[in-house]
């Protein structure tokens, strides 16, 4: 594995999405949704830095995902359908390098993304006089993991199927993964009982992306233990790699006919 | 690397996709494909759509797997990185990153051959130059013409210094000029020591330059050698221009022989089959008085062989 070449392949991937003039769209959008939440705020009494705080992370989450989903499907797929990948790879560069590259190029993109709508959350708060604990950068944190987590399935998808099939596939995992804790606290009283390890089985391969939503304890001010947030950034990271891993494993096997 | 070893060894390769879901069709592509490439040569690679020459350049290349046999890049395995490393390619009609400009683009590859920034800088520079891009700094691809992604797409086939360069229909799209200067860069690659191994359907081009010509039907390798082991030398048919001609009365013998193909401002176009029959066919026009213009002898070209081959 050479760093440098996976490098190349990442900075190549960001340039792209730098000069798609879709993103900007969207990340306009999103800074607009955002800001509207001032507003919003207004309208409930006493509860705008509320409202900013829920509202933010939300839409950080949101778009963020909107993006991983919009450029993370088209990302092997278009590659191979316009035959750009077939340059790169008559090269030194070997598969898993290039998906590992093309990975960490919308890691990139998305967190330059998700650092603009920070940016304008905190401006928000801090213009509403709101207090910036450290929890809040936790959230923020985890929201960039689970965008990481989310990039990373979409990646799998698009080794093996289309745009369209892959947008479908992500955007139910993430829905689950979402309800997913939900679904591990009913299972013991589920019936019928047949259906609990099939459920259960379910349930462990999704990502458990509920444990990324610090939003309650951003709101309500309830502080998140260093181990917590670490060992839900290790989640993250190990739940990424596996997705990633399964990927090259099927990039790898294609044939580019 | 000693000199006996090939540049592109292929031993007994087969290419079988699997169709459909249901079905599971198999498509033998490339059937049982044995060929050398020896270094600093070039050699023309023919065939008729479908006969399997796309699949078996990405087979050179690794973008597709084969079924069985082995490839060998310089003498080493297709997945060793020397040997990727020895590999330029351009694909055919080449599609770019249309957002990059060609500096841009060759800078990415000098990147993926591990070349520092003032290596690409150098190499990007003399490349673009070479092929008549310099002047295209800041200019995206996506408005490059045909012909200037052509010259872009042999820059970046170029950029890690490849000892082996393939090339998958180097001159479709482009005009005669174009033609020519790609047939020009291909012979400078093989001065240079360069091997070159390219796909084509452009037949003139293909006699112009190369040295060995391999030509596969149906996915086999129907021949491979020389030009002049494959196209014939013997005469194969004469024309014969004849002013006036077109009452030229012919023994029933030699009209066997001889079509009138047209006539043409005042003179008669003949085509004798043999040499013999051309001789006749003169010696007939001055016993009649008439003036024989032009005696235009016809040999076998490449474009006869692969009408040939890919009939059979």
């Amino acid at each position: 594995m050479n760093v440098a070449r996976i490098w190349a392949v990442a900075v190549n991937t960001f340039r792209e999405a730098v000069r798609n003039k879709i993103l900007y769209a969207l990340l306009v959008a999103a800074v607009a949704v955002i800001t509207s939440s001032v507003f919003l705020g207004r309208l409930a009494l006493d509860q705008n830095i509320r409202i900013i705080q829920d509202f933010g992370l939300f839409f950080m989450t949101l778009f963020g995902m909107v993006i991983a989903v919009f450029v993370g499907v088209n990302l092997l797929y278009d590659e191979v359908r316009r035959r750009t990948a077939y340059v790169l790879l008559a090269t030194p560069l070997r598969r898993t390098e290039f998906l590992l590259g093309k990975y960490a190029g919308m890691l990139l993109t998305i967190g330059v993304q998700v650092t603009v709508m920070a940016a304008v959350v905190l401006l928000l708060l801090w213009f509403e006089g709101a207090p910036m604990g450290p929890v809040l950068a936790q959230a923020m944190a985890l929201a960039y993991a689970e965008l990481a987590v989310i990039t990373a399935v979409a990646v799998l998808f698009s080794s093996f199927s289309t745009p369209y099939l892959s947008g479908v596939f992500t955007l139910s995992v993430f829905v689950m993964g979402r309800l997913s804790g939900d679904l591990i606290q009913l299972l013991p009283t589920l019936e019928p009982a047949s259906m609990r390890t099939p459920l259960q089985m379910v349930a462990s391969v999704l990502p458990q992306l509920w444990r990324f939503d610090y939003t309650a304890r951003v709101v309500y001010g309830r502080p998140v233990s260093l181990d917590t947030f670490g060992l839900t950034l290790l989640y993250a990271a190990t739940y990424s790699a596996i997705a990633l891993a399964v990927a090259a494993y099927v990039f790898r096997r294609k044939d580019f006919v | 690397m000693s000199a006996a070893v090939p540049a592109v060894r292929m031993c007994d390769v087969h290419k079988r996709f699997r169709m459909g879901f249901v079905w599971n069709r198999a498509v033998h592509a490339v059937r049982g494909l044995s060929l050398e490439v020896r270094e600093g040569e070039i050699v023309g690679f023919l065939g008729p759509n479908g006969a399997g020459k796309t699949t078996t350049l990405k087979m050179l290349l690794g973008l597709i797997r084969p079924s069985s046999g082995s490839i060998d890049i310089l003498g080493r395995p297709l997945g060793h990185p020397a040997a990727r490393a020895a590999i330029g390619f351009l694909p055919e009609n080449p599609y770019f990153y249309g957002y990059l400009d060609a500096w841009e683009l060759l800078d990415l590859k000098g990147r993926l051959h591990g070349l520092d920034h003032k290596a690409r800088r150098r190499r990007a520079s003399a490349l673009l130059e070479r092929v008549g891009l310099d002047h295209t700094q800041g200019r995206p691809l996506r408005n490059f013409s045909k012909g200037m992604l052509q010259r872009a797409g042999l820059a970046q086939a170029l950029m890690g210094d490849p000892r082996v360069v393939l090339l998958d229909e180097p001159q479709t799209g482009l005009d005669p000029l174009g033609r020519k200067e790609v047939r020009d860069l291909i012979k400078e690659l093989r001065d240079e020591g360069r091997t070159v191994f390219f796909s084509s359907h452009v037949l003139a081009d293909v006699e112009a330059v190369c040295d060995r010509v391999a030509l596969i039907v149906g996915g086999r390798l129907r021949e491979m050698g020389p030009l002049a082991s494959l196209v014939s030398p013997q005469v194969v048919s004469t024309d014969v221009v004849i002013e006036g001609g077109a009452d030229l009365d012919l023994a029933d013998a030699l009209r066997a022989q001889i079509d009138r193909t047209r006539v043409e401002e005042g003179a008669t176009w003949f085509r004798a089959h043999g040499p013999d029959a051309a001789d006749a066919l003169v010696r007939e026009a001055v016993r009649a008085g008439l003036k024989v213009r032009a005696v235009l002898p016809h040999r076998e070209t490449l474009e006869d062989v692969f009408v040939r081959e890919t009939a059979s």
